[in-house]
């Protein structure tokens, strides 16, 4: 299991620092949350994390390799849950879920079967069928989800991923982060609701695109929010 | 609420308003003032008013519905009821009323170079009329009811809806439902009324049908397309690959590129629907043009056939150049609709002329109407006649002659012969033998009494028309001989005349020695000798009934007498005369023919190559006027009120044309949009870059393709139904016909250019989307 690692990242858009001298080691098997108020850079920490933002300085790189791919698109082994979903507007959830494990190169059949497993993980599963555009915000942040953990990736990262959902769905929702640390992978986790934050293991506090605070877990292993 | 910032943040949406707008209009205007200024009937304007307000009615749908964010702003500030209404309508109605101006001006520009152009100084000056005003208000208040009708709905709609930054589907209403099936509906019932009342009694139902029958086109598209694509999702191999699953899956949606191709179908079925016909009526013009001059190069001969048939052979002895025409387009009491042509020439000098026309049948039987024998003249002008009688004093008595005319003391009257004759002028002479009272002939011999006499204005050629004489006779003579010039009227050759037909006053009987005569009427001349021909062959267009006499078909020959015939064979359509009439040979009708009817055309028609020396010196002959060419028919025709309409068929066709490709830009522009946040959605799971390229690149080839086939489908369809019954030309009672086959090269050319179109412009709309939409645009929270 390797490390997501951020080393002195910088993020200018014109002269204005987004992030400044960020560095980080995020750890595969741990749920680590990057906490700070609006604006302070988390989405633009996890987009750099994730290959999706180029550091105007600094790596981020991941079992040696640079996260950034040259071209915006995220390596394969990395994941989104994003705070606008991202979800395909002409699609179904299934085809949602269904089309980024067709993208790995999963057969037609098999995506589909396993799409319908993770929307039915994430308590949607009556909703295949339907087109996204018709979900309600909470309902489609769960497809997001369902997306997201369906492909397995080595390095998951969310953005708010709980902000449209009730305390229930909110909790089951970072155990399913905890059981995808406790597969291995890299989770990292963006959000406002001290709740996901205070069940992650690790946390980062971001001020003003700089790192005010890199809280390490306690302990190696950390009992499951919830369910 | 209607701010600059506001148009240039939506300015593709609010530039194809305004170009639809403005192509509307104008195009409709356009149109309308073109068919009054050539007082050709407007109805041909209505297919492309009724696309241009569904067009520009769709375009300002979608031009309310962008908006919707600033209409909730504008509700969240505090505007309720009528105002919040028209902050909603203000920019799509201010769009539309600069839209309208400029549109109807434009429209009138064009309708004055058009007019220009095509009409030139004949027609009074086009100026704006009422009609021109209306049909730009119509226009407006079209496209305006529909903004104000979608403005209404997104203005009341709850205000979550309208701030909600998911492009939710909207869900079918009854009234969208409806209007759907009205079209289609609409189509049929327009079709059968439009084929049931015919070109003839077009109404405003049949003006409208190609719109109408458009627009259906487009709702069947739309839903082939996505019917199809549906289909090929359930196919395994097909739906492996992700790139042609998302391509089949965007094509499957309602809402989508394929939806804004109902316009785009709809603007190519009627704009195909004109130019079909258009390109349709150029043949019918061209064809006209030929029947109506008959030739390449025609030269009028008033004159009169005989003067035309000889100068032509005159100047072309070997008939390789010319070939003289006399037709009778009006008939009157004296005449039917019968064209004489000098059939041994008609291939050499018209054959190619008229190849895939109508009149091309003539070409293959032409040479049934070849006559037994060629015209006959005469060239000199001396005309003698030798008799002989068992008393020739008696038989012609210089003293009897001297003193009385008429009646003798010994009951018997002189002899005179009266012969008619044609000059090659065309001017008509009656010679009469003896000419005066003091010089008679002298005996040759004993019982032998010879005369002749000058004939007047042939030195060149004649024809001789008639021959009769008056006279008494106590005991029977014997016309040994009689000739005109180096034709022999007795005793005659082939061709040549015989004698009449027994009378109480002239008997006469040809035998070995001459023509046995007996006359007992010395009052009035009575006919001698005459031209009596075989039934002659004639050519016939379908349905024509011959007029009969003895139970005989007869036919007026050029000097409008009857003549028997017997028909040869049957062609579409003749020289001159069009869709009936009656097709002789003019050397035929020539022998023996007197007066020329007044209402006749006679022509000499010439080759397009025919040597400069052939017609200097046909024109040499002074009996030629003036002289038409074909492109001077052509020109006829087209400025004639027959053609004329057929012009707005041309605008109605380039301004479908150009209302389809502001529709596929527009919707491409608008398409373009909602594409960056789905190429990054799929970007941002893996889908590669390249995979989204493709499949946007497919969708591209497949709406083409939807547009070709459905389209060309439609547009094949419409014109086998509608372009016989719009009345895109009139013929008239004789004129030919409009050949409403639809043109298969053109219906499958306009399909696929219109189909190559879409995909093209699709192509290069979208192809670029994929590599300019990041995942990173995902991360602002909108």
């Amino acid at each position: 299991m390797g490390s997501l690692t951020l080393v002195d990242v910088e993020v200018l858009v014109g002269d204005r620092p987004i992030l400044s001298e960020v560095s980080l080691e995020l750890r595969a098997g741990e749920v680590s949350a990057v906490g700070g108020p609006s604006g302070s850079g988390k989405t633009t920490l996890l987009s750099v994390a994730g290959g999706l933002l180029a550091p105007t300085r600094g790596t981020a790189s991941f079992a040696g390799r640079d996260m950034w791919g040259g071209d915006g698109d995220p390596r394969p082994e990395v994941a989104f849950v994003l705070q606008v979903y991202g979800l395909v507007p002409i699609l179904s959830a299934r085809e949602n879920v269904s089309v980024a494990l067709r993208a790995r190169g999963v057969p037609p059949d098999a995506a589909d079967e396993r799409a319908d497993a993770e929307l039915t993980r994430f308590h949607v599963g009556d909703l295949g069928d339907r087109q996204v555009e018709e979900l309600s915000g909470g309902q489609m942040q769960r497809v997001a989800c369902a997306r997201a953990f369906a492909v397995d990736a080595a390095i998951l990262l969310a953005d708010e991923p709980t902000s449209e959902l009730d305390e229930y769905n909110r909790d089951y929702v970072v155990s399913q982060l905890h059981a995808e640390a406790e597969r291995g992978a890299v989770v990292v986790v963006a959000s406002h609701d001290p709740a996901v934050v205070d069940a992650a293991d690790a946390h980062v506090l971001l001020d003003d695109g700089r790192l005010s605070d890199h809280v390490e877990p306690p302990s190696p292993a950390r009992a499951p929010v919830g369910w | 609420m209607v701010t600059l910032r506001g148009l240039r943040a939506r300015a593709s949406q609010s530039l194809a308003l305004f170009a639809m707008g403005v192509l509307a209009v104008a195009g409709c205007v356009l149109a309308v003032s073109y068919s009054e200024a050539t007082h050709t009937s407007t109805g041909a304007a209505g297919a492309l008013l009724l696309l241009g307000a569904v067009a520009i009615a769709s375009q300002g749908a979608a031009s309310v519905r962008s908006r919707r964010a600033e209409i909730a702003l504008a509700q969240l500030r505090g505007r309720r009821g009528v105002g919040l209404l028209a902050a909603a309508v203000g920019e799509p109605a201010l769009i539309l009323v600069a839209a309208a101006a400029l549109g109807t001006v434009s429209g009138w520009l064009l309708a004055k170079a058009a007019v220009h152009r095509w009409v030139g100084s004949g027609v009074a000056a086009v100026t704006m009329t009422a009609s021109d005003w209306a049909t730009a208000v119509a226009m407006l208040l079209a496209g305006a009811l529909v903004v104000v009708a979608v403005s209404w709905r997104t203005a009341f709609e709850p205000l979550a809806g309208k701030l909600d930054a998911t492009d939710r589907p909207r869900p079918a209403t009854p009234a969208g439902t409806f209007l759907a099936v009205l079209v289609l509906v609409g189509a049929g019932v327009a079709v059968y009324q439009a084929r049931s009342l015919g070109a003839q009694r077009a109404d405003w139902v049949s003006y409208l049908s190609p719109a109408v029958v458009g627009l259906a086109a487009g709702q069947l598209a739309v839903w082939s397309v996505a019917i199809g694509a549906g289909l090929a999702l359930r196919l395994p191999r097909v739906n492996r690959g992700v790139g042609w699953f998302l391509t089949l899956r965007r094509l499957t949606r309602r809402d989508n590129t394929a939806s804004a191709l109902r316009i785009v179908v709809a603007a190519v079925v009627v704009a195909g629907l004109a130019g079909s016909g258009w390109f349709g009526s150029s043949g019918w013009r061209d064809q006209t043009a030929r029947v109506d001059i008959g030739g390449p190069l025609a030269f009028d001969v008033p004159a009169g056939g005989l003067a035309a048939y000889l100068a032509s052979h005159d100047v072309d002895p070997q008939g390789r150049w010319l070939m003289a025409i006399v037709a009778s387009p009006q008939p009157s009491g004296r005449s039917s609709r019968d064209a004489f042509v000098d059939t041994g020439r008609w291939n050499r000098v018209v054959g190619s002329f008229y190849a895939d026309t109508p009149v091309g049948g003539v070409t293959g039987q032409i040479g049934a109407l070849s006559p037994a024998s060629v015209v006959q003249y005469a060239t000199g002008d001396r005309v003698s006649v030798r008799l002989t009688a068992g008393s020739v004093r008696r038989a012609w008595p210089r003293a009897l002659l001297r003193r009385v005319s008429g009646f003798t003391p010994y009951d018997f009257a002189a002899l005179r012969f009266t012969i008619g004759y044609v000059d090659g002028r065309g001017d008509q002479h009656q010679l009469r033998l003896p000419e005066g009272q003091t010089d008679y002939p002298d005996p040759v011999r004993a019982g032998v009494v010879g005369y002749t006499a000058h004939a007047p204005a042939c030195a060149r050629r004649c024809a001789v028309t008639s021959v009769s004489v008056q006279g008494k006779t106590e005991h029977p003579l014997r016309v040994t001989e009689m000739s005109f010039g180096d034709l022999r009227l007795i005793p005659a050759g082939p061709g040549g005349p015989s004698a009449a037909a027994d009378t109480r006053a002239v008997r006469s009987e040809v035998s070995g020695n001459g023509l046995a005569l007996s006359l007992t009427d010395p009052n009035h001349a009575r006919q001698l000798l005459e031209w009596r021909p075989e039934a002659a062959p004639v050519l016939t267009t379908p349905g024509l009934r011959l007029a009969h006499s003895h139970g005989q078909p007869v036919a007026h020959g050029v000097d409008g007498a009857p003549h028997p015939v017997r028909v040869a064979g049957q062609v579409a359509a003749l020289p001159v005369l069009g869709r009936a009439g009656l097709l002789l040979d003019l050397g035929e009708a020539l022998r023996g023919a007197g007066a020329q009817i007044p209402q006749s055309q006679t022509s000499i028609l010439a080759r397009a190559d025919t040597p400069a020396s052939v017609v200097d010196r046909l024109r040499a002959t002074g009996i030629v006027e003036a002289e038409r060419t074909y492109p001077q028919a052509l020109a006829a025709v087209e400025r004639s009120t027959a053609a004329e309409g057929t012009r707005l068929f041309a605008i109605v066709a380039v301004f479908g044309l150009l209302i389809a490709a502001v529709s596929t830009a527009s919707g491409v522009l608008e398409q373009r949009r909602l594409r960056r946040d789905e190429a990054a959605s799929l970007r941002v799971v893996g889908v590669g870059t390249g995979v989204v390229a493709t499949a946007y690149r497919r969708e591209a080839f497949a709406l083409g393709a939807g547009v070709a086939v459905v389209g060309g489908l439609m547009l094949w369809l419409a014109c086998r139904l509608l372009l016989g019954v719009l009345p895109l030309v009139h013929p008239g009672e004789f004129g030919l016909l409009f050949d409403a086959a639809p043109p298969l090269t053109i219906v499958a050319g306009l399909a696929v250019a219109a189909g190559a179109f879409v995909a093209l412009t699709v192509y290069l709309g979208l192809s670029a989307v994929a590599r300019t939409s990041p995942p990173s645009l995902l991360r602002e929270d909108r």
